[in-house]
This record gives C-alpha cells, sequence and structure tokens, in this order.
C-alpha cells in the first residue's frame, strides 16, 4: 500500500471536532502528503510581489507548496510562473535565487527556453527526429496565476474559485495594508530574512493571528517595546475584556485581530519626513480616511495557506516536511513615501522580527517545543475552546470574538478539514 | 595599530560573547557604535534592505536586557557556544580608526542539538583613553540569506 492510499483512508473531519483538534494532524507525514494533494497543489498560494521583479527578464525561484517554480517577468505587464523543471529530464532549470535573463538555459544539457516558456532549441537538435516539435516542450506554466495589488498567487489546479473570490474578505484587509501608501503600492524590494523551525506548517499562522500567548511569551520584548514608546500598557486582565479588540474568522481559512490601538505611528514625535507623508496621505485620500490610515495599527491577518501581514511585513511559509517549516519575513515598504519612513519601518521591522528579533525567536522556540509536546500521546487531543461560549456566528462564515479567544482558529480548523475531507 | 592588539582586542570580546557577559560586551562599544548583521550576500545599504540585526547603542541596550531574561529560554538553559577567531587582518581607516577583519567559527549546543554559525567580521576600534572600543561592528554569516535557525546569543 502506498503512503497516498493510507492517507486517503483517514478521516480528517472526525480529527478536527468543535472545541479540539487531535494531534495527528501536526506530525502524520501521510496527511503531509495529503495536505499537498488536496491543499497546496490545489487552492490559491501566495508567491511573490511584483517588485521583487521589476524588469523584464527577471526571474525569482519559489515554493509552490513544496514544488519548485519560477516567477519570469516577460513583459511588463506579464508575469509568468513555470515548474522549475527542464521538460528534458527533469533537472532544476534555474538554481539561482533571482536574476535576469534573456533566456532560461538548462546548464544540464543546454537546452534553451525564452521567457516566455517556449522551446529555443533543443542542443544538437539535429539527432532528434524531425517529428520531435518544439512546441510539445514548452516549460510546463501553473495552471492559474494571478495577482491582487502586486501580490502574486499560482495554483496548481485547472479549475476552482478565481483569486478574488479566494481572498474574500481578506480584500479589505490588504487594502488597508496597500492603501498606507499615497499611491496606492507597497514594495517588497527590502528582501527578506528567513528563518526554519522543526514544527508543523500549520502552527505559524495558529501563532501569528492569536494574542492569547502574548503575556507569557512576549513578556520582555513587549515591555521593552512599551518603554521605547512611552507608553504604559493595560494588565493582562484588563485588556483580556478589551471590547474594542476583536478576533475574527473571515472565512475561506482566513483569520484576523484587531489590535489595541497601542503604538500608531502619529504618537510618535512628528517627523519632518512624517508631516510630509501624512500630507501625502491627505492629499491622495481625503482627511478621513487618511486618518484612518495612518492612525491605526493594521490588523494582523492570516491568507490561506501560507500569506500573513504582521505588523511591519508580509509573512510567507514554505512547508517543508511533516515538522519543518521555511519562514520569510518580507518588509513592507510605501510607494512614495519620503525616505526616512521606511527606513523607520525597517529598524523597526529588525527590532522584533526575524532569526535575531525579539519576538520571533521566542515563538519559533516555542512552537518547537509544541512539536516535542506532541510525542506524549496519553491524551492526544489539544483543546480550542477559549471563547467559544461567546462566539458570534455571523451568517456570511464569518465568526467574531473578543480578545485572546480562538475562534478564529477554530474557523481554520473548520476550514481545513473541510478541504481535506474534499476529492 | 599591530595585529597583536587587535587580536587581543578580539580575543577578550570573543570570550565576553561566549560566556553571556552582557554588560561587560556592553561596555566594549562607543556611544556612536552600529552593530550591523546582514542578511543579504550584496550587504550593501541597511536602509534600503532588511538586516538579521542593526543596532545602534539604545537598541544594543535593549537586546542585552532581552537576552538576560527576555526570552522563553531561562538563563540556566541559554545556548552554550564557543568560538574560533582567525585569518585576522587590520588596516587603518578614517579619523584614527582601525578596520579589523576576522573569521569566526562558533559551535552552539542547545536542546540537544549542535549548530555552527560561521562568518567573517569587520570591527572598527578606536581608542578613547587608554582603553579599546568598538564603533562599528558588521558580521557577515556566511549562510545569512539563507533559512536560520534562532539566534538568540551575541555573534
Amino acid at each position: 500500500m502506498t503512503i497516498a492510499e493510507t492517507a486517503a483512508d483517514i478521516d480528517v473531519a472526525a480529527l478536527v471536532t468543535p472545541d479540539r483538534i487531535h494531534g495527528r494532524l501536526y506530525y502524520d507525514e501521510a496527511l503531509f502528503e495529503l495536505e499537498m494533494r488536496r491543499i497546496w497543489n490545489k487552492v490559491w498560494v501566495y508567491l511573490a510581489h511584483e517588485s521583487e521583479i521589476p524588469n523584464r527578464g527577471d526571474y525569482l525561484r519559489r515554493k509552490l507548496g513544496a514544488q519548485p517554480v519560477i516567477l519570469v517577468r516577460v513583459t511588463d505587464h506579464n508575469i509568468r510562473v513555470f515548474y522549475n523543471r527542464c521538460r528534458h529530464r527533469a533537472n532544476l532549470l534555474c538554481h539561482k535565487e533571482r536574476g535576469n535573463a534573456a533566456e532560461l538555459i538548462c546548464p544540464y544539457h543546454g537546452w534553451t527556453y525564452a521567457t516566455d516558456g517556449r522551446l529555443v532549441a533543443p542542443s544538437f537538435g539535429g539527432a532528434y527526429e524531425s517529428s520531435l516539435r518544439q512546441e510539445d516542450f514548452a516549460l510546463t506554466p501553473v495552471a492559474r496565476v494571478d495577482s491582487y495589488r502586486g501580490l502574486i498567487f499560482a495554483s496548481a489546479a485547472e479549475d476552482g474559485i478565481g483569486l478574488d473570490e479566494h481572498l474574500g474578505r481578506a480584500r479589505p484587509l490588504l487594502d488597508f495594508v496597500i492603501d498606507r501608501s499615497p499611491v496606492g503600492e507597497v514594495m517588497l524590494t527590502a528582501g527578506a530574512q528567513a528563518a526554519r523551525y522543526r514544527g508543523n506548517w500549520k502552527m505559524l499562522p495558529e501563532n501569528s493571528v492569536e494574542n492569547y500567548h502574548g503575556p507569557f511569551v512576549h513578556r520582555v520584548a513587549f515591555a521593552l517595546s512599551d518603554r521605547r514608546a512611552g507608553r504604559v500598557r493595560a494588565s493582562v486582565t484588563r485588556r483580556e475584556h478589551d471590547q474594542e479588540d476583536e478576533t475574527l474568522y473571515l472565512g475561506g481559512g482566513h483569520m484576523a485581530e484587531y489590535l489595541p490601538r497601542v503604538g500608531s505611528p502619529t504618537r510618535r514625535e512628528p517627523t519632518a519626513a512624517r508631516q510630509a507623508y501624512v500630507a501625502a496621505m491627505i492629499a491622495a485620500y481625503g482627511d478621513a480616511r487618511a486618518r484612518e490610515l495612518t492612525e491605526t495599527l493594521p490588523a494582523f491577518f492570516f491568507v490561506f495557506p501560507n500569506l500573513m501581514f504582521i505588523q511591519t511585513h508580509f509573512r510567507r511559509l514554505d512547508p517543508v516536511s511533516v515538522d519543518c517549516t521555511d519562514v520569510y519575513y518580507h518588509p513592507a515598504l510605501l510607494k512614495g513615501v519620503p525616505d526616512e519612513i521606511n527606513h523607520e519601518i525597517l529598524r523597526f521591522h529588525e527590532t522584533s522580527f526575524g532569526p535575531a528579533g525579539f519576538v520571533t525567536p521566542d515563538d519559533i522556540q516555542i512552537l518547537e517545543r509544541n512539536q516535542t509536546g506532541l510525542h506524549a500521546l496519553g491524551d492526544e487531543w489539544l483543546f480550542l475552546g477559549r471563547g467559544l461560549h461567546r462566539e458570534m456566528r455571523h451568517s456570511d462564515g464569518v465568526a467574531s470574538g473578543q480578545f485572546m479567544d480562538e475562534n478564529q482558529l477554530r474557523g481554520l480548523w473548520r476550514h481545513y478539514a473541510d478541504l481535506m475531507s474534499g476529492p | 595599530m599591530k595585529r597583536p592588539e587587535a587580536e587581543d582586542f578580539l580575543y577578550r570580546e570573543a570570550r565576553l560573547m561566549d560566556e553571556h557577559r552582557y554588560q561587560e560586551w556592553l561596555s566594549l562599544w562607543t556611544d556612536d557604535g552600529v552593530y550591523w548583521v546582514p542578511c543579504s550576500y550584496a550587504a550593501s545599504d541597511p536602509n534600503c534592505e532588511v538586516s538579521i540585526i542593526y543596532d545602534d547603542r539604545s537598541k544594543l541596550a535593549d537586546r542585552i536586557i532581552y537576552l538576560e531574561g527576555g526570552t522563553v529560554r531561562d538563563p540556566e538553559s541559554r545556548p552554550l557556544i564557543r568560538r574560533v577567531i582567525s585569518n585576522v587582518e587590520t588596516s587603518p581607516v578614517a579619523d584614527g580608526e582601525t578596520e579589523v577583519a576576522s573569521n569566526f567559527v562558533l559551535v552552539e549546543a542547545r536542546d540537544g542539538a549542535e549548530f555552527i554559525w560561521c562568518g567573517r567580521s569587520y570591527h572598527r576600534l578606536r581608542r578613547q583613553g587608554a582603553d579599546l572600543k568598538m564603533s562599528f561592528k558588521k558580521v557577515l554569516l556566511v549562510n545569512r540569506q539563507q533559512v536560520l535557525p534562532v539566534l538568540q546569543f551575541l555573534i
């Protein structure tokens, strides 16, 4: 019996109850294989931002789930995504992380492709029968590619819902983040910090959009950040009952949390750059919207299955194996603002995030210990019942709860069980 | 500055870092010090590229507070680290400072596993009275653009 056949026999729906999930969901290799088929090779997966390949011929390696792909900017308005595999003998066509090329040449036997994927010529092509047709050997495109405001997504499935429908209620949250630029564009041109943790991929979104752990895991990081900003944070007990803050399940596997409005940038001393930024925002959006965009901390959110926006950055994950995950932290710079604003974003970001930030290492170590704890099998269930009694289910599939509730995680798992129980 | 004097400084700094003597390490810095660990191979401009660490003196002080007690890792289970410093080269730079380049190999032991860190460091050393201080330190990890484990010690 193959692994795949074993996996198909697993009743995933039985592993997800209204308030509990089974530990097997994090460590079972057969389930990981099934996730590749039923999630990662099917749904819209975030790959990159258009600003990462700004010029014709720019290319970039990424992963679609576990599969290597390349993004290529063919013309100004045409970005293609191909499986990163030569049509000849499956060699990794492109081994550099990124670059610019007029043609893509396989290092193994020299097969050469145009940036739009056409096979220009097999090397020493005279040795092939005349019936070999070049058009049969173009690079294999990923079935569907689409973008939303510069964010490029791909789906390996020919059929399925469109990207707009997939993004659903995450769209206004993406809009909010991107509209913080007076010209409505973010730039992911500053590169990314990269970290690997020994834990299942689903732990990352669960940890990234969940407030309950903050006062424990990030106690000192929060204290340092409060001191820096010159503010006093309400006690954990008071914040626990703060009605302003909300944790949302958005449908489609997406989650969001609206945070206390501490640390909004305008509460800092207004520098000349800051004043210029706010003026540009008012000119672009009008007073009310500009105020909202510059004074509100954007929601933290997760777009299923691999994109997050957290405070300063887009966070992207690649599942490596059932207990290994790669994470990339891409600061979102704002286009059309004074340089100092983007310098501040970088410095603020580095303080918290990446392998040596004051926040990321604690999260990663906690997740690794979580993966270890799962090996204790006395009671295999994890409890996600926080706030269940006060969870508000709205008619459109949205569920809301209070700060530190776990309603958003319950929604994520319902969506996961649905996908994993499908064909 | 002759190489042995620079080496003495580097060895002392390494010992303070390896033994988690953070306050003593902090005292090696000038007030305008900058500690930079880039995360791209280009390592070109920290205002255009995100870094693993880019600390001024005040953020360095916060980093010390964080490392001293701020993590899910209690002080008793800090990573155990030792490094070897070699390939030291010195060259004079502006304002009477000396740039000291050196290689390091470091083994970190934690959680039942070992992690190897390696790179080339660039220190700028400045005389302040009888003391030598660091005004700038850049650490180019060999694997800086690849996925890294967490970095919860001084590199």
